[in-house]
C-alpha cells in the first residue's frame, strides 16, 4: 500500500470477516522455536533460582546462551522477519507508528511492529547481561559461583553478581511489557499475535512481501555458533 | 617485696584490660553506626577475597599450597575477630543500611554458635594447608562455605 509520500508502508487492507483471507507465513520455524525456548528456560532459570538448586540454574543459564548467541545469528542469516536489517526501525517509522498505527484497528503487518522491533533487542541485550554477568558472579558464601567465576577478582565477581541482579529486575519489567503489549493488540485490535507464533501463518489480505525462511545452512551455522558459544565456556570452566 | 608484685600484676592487668579493650574498640571500628556497618562490610569483603582465593587455589591443579596456605591464615585470623564486628547499635535499628538481622542481638547466643562453627573449621583448614595435606582441603573448604551460608541463612537478609 502507497501512501501519499510514495513510500511503501507495511499496512494491509483489511477485508470484510466473511472472506476468508489466505494464509500466508510469518515467522518460519527456528524463530518460533527459539520464541518458545526463551520462556521455557528463563521459567527453569528462575525455579532453580528459587529452590537453590544450583547446578540446574547453572545448565540452564548456559542454554538461554546458546539461545542468545541463536538468536542473534538469526537475526543476521535466518528468515526474513527474524533479521534485524528488516525490523529494526529508525525514529521517524517509531514515531509514526506511535502516533497513528499503533492506535489503528485497520493496521496489519507481518513481522516485528517498529516498537516491538527494538524490544527483541532489549531482550536479547538483558538476556546476554544476564547470561554473561552470571558466568563470572561469586556470591557470599562462594558455594554457588559462576562456572568462570575463577576468572576474575572476588570484587569483579560481586560486581557482576550485581549486574547479573539488576538484569534480573530489567527482565521482569521487559516480560511485563512484553505480554502487557500481547494482551493490547488482543483486546484493542482484536489480533491475535499468539497463534501465528505458534502455526508461523496469519490470515492477511494479499499486499506484504511474504516471509522468505531462513535456509538449513543458516540453521546449521547458528546452531553451530551457539555450541560452540558453550564448548568455550566449559572449556575455562 | 609483695607490694612491689601486687602493683605489678595490678599494672600488667590494667594494661592487658586497657589493651584488649582498645583492640576491641578498634575491631568495632569509629563511632558511628553507619561507620561501624561501614568497618564490618569491609572486613566481611577480605573474608570473602580470602575465601575466594582459597577456593581457586584448591581447585587450580597449577597451583602450589602457598595461596591456599595465605588464604587459610588469613581466614582463621578474620573467624577470630567477626563477633566483635557486631557491636551494639549496628543493626537494622540504628537506622543505617545493613542486611544484617537484628536476630544477630536478640539471638546472641545461637549468633556466637554460628560464628565459632565457622572458627573451628577455618582453624582447621590453616591446620591442613600449613601442614601441607592439599588432599581434603577440598571437602574441607566446601565444609567452610556451608558454615558462612548457614549463618547468613539466619543471620543476614539476602540481596
Amino acid at each position: 500500500m502507497e501512501t501519499d509520500h510514495g513510500e511503501v508502508r507495511p499496512t494491509l487492507v483489511v477485508m470484510p470477516s466473511a472472506v476468508r483471507l489466505p494464509q500466508i507465513g510469518v515467522w518460519d520455524r527456528p524463530t518460533r522455536f527459539g520464541h518458545w525456548l526463551f520462556p521455557v528456560l528463563i521459567a527453569t532459570s528462575w525455579i532453580s533460582s528459587q529452590f537453590d538448586d544450583f547446578r540446574w540454574h547453572v545448565r540452564s543459564g548456559l542454554a538461554v546462551l546458546a539461545l542468545v548467541v541463536f538468536r542473534i545469528s538469526w537475526g543476521f542469516l535466518g528468515g526474513t522477519t527474524a533479521r534485524f536489517s528488516q525490523f529494526l526501525k529508525g525514529p521517524v517509522s517509531i514515531r509514526r507508528y506511535v502516533r497513528s498505527d499503533m492506535f489503528d484497528r485497520h493496521y496489519r503487518s507481518i513481522g516485528h511492529n517498529p516498537l516491538g522491533g527494538w524490544s527483541v533487542i532489549a531482550l536479547l541485550a538483558t538476556l546476554a547481561a544476564m547470561t554473561g554477568s552470571g558466568l563470572i558472579a561469586v556470591d557470599v558464601d562462594d558455594i554457588n559461583s559462576g562456572p568462570l567465576a575463577s576468572l576474575v577478582s572476588f570484587d569483579q565477581g560481586r560486581s557482576a553478581a550485581y549486574v547479573h541482579h539488576l538484569a534480573f529486575k530489567t527482565l521482569e519489567v521487559l516480560v511485563v511489557l512484553h505480554l502487557v503489549a500481547v494482551a493490547l493488540y488482543w483486546i484493542g485490535k482484536r489480533e491475535n499475535l499468539v497463534f501465528p507464533m505458534i502455526t508461523g501463518r496469519k490470515r492477511v489480505a494479499s499486499g506484504p512481501v511474504p516471509l522468505v525462511p531462513g535456509t538449513r545452512s543458516a540453521l546449521v551455522v547458528s546452531l553451530l555458533l551457539s555450541v560452540a558459544a558453550v564448548a568455550l565456556v566449559l572449556h575455562f570452566a | 617485696m609483695q607490694k612491689v608484685v601486687k602493683a605489678l600484676v595490678l599494672i600488667s592487668s590494667a594494661s592487658l584490660v586497657l589493651a584488649v579493650g582498645a583492640s576491641s574498640l578498634a575491631n568495632a571500628g569509629p563511632g558511628t553506626a553507619a561507620e561501624r556497618i561501614a568497618f564490618r562490610k569491609a572486613r566481611f569483603m577480605e573474608v570473602g577475597r580470602a575465601a575466594k582465593a582459597l577456593r581457586d587455589a584448591v581447585r587450580n591443579p597449577q597451583s602450589d599450597l602457598t595461596a591456599a596456605r595465605t588464604a587459610a591464615r588469613q581466614l582463621a585470623a578474620l573467624s577470630m575477630q567477626l563477633p566483635t564486628w557486631f557491636p551494639a547499635g549496628s543493626g537494622p535499628g540504628s537506622g543505617a543500611k545493613t542486611q544484617a538481622k537484628s536476630e544477630i542481638w536478640t539471638d546472641r547466643v545461637q549468633f556466637d554458635q554460628a560464628a565459632k562453627a565457622f572458627a573451628v573449621q577455618a582453624a582447621l583448614l590453616d591446620r591442613l594447608a600449613s601442614s601441607g595435606s592439599s588432599a581434603s582441603l577440598a571437602s574441607e573448604g566446601a565444609k567452610l562455605a556451608q558454615t558462612c551460608k548457614s549463618c547468613h541463612q539466619a543471620f543476614r537478609n539476602g540481596d
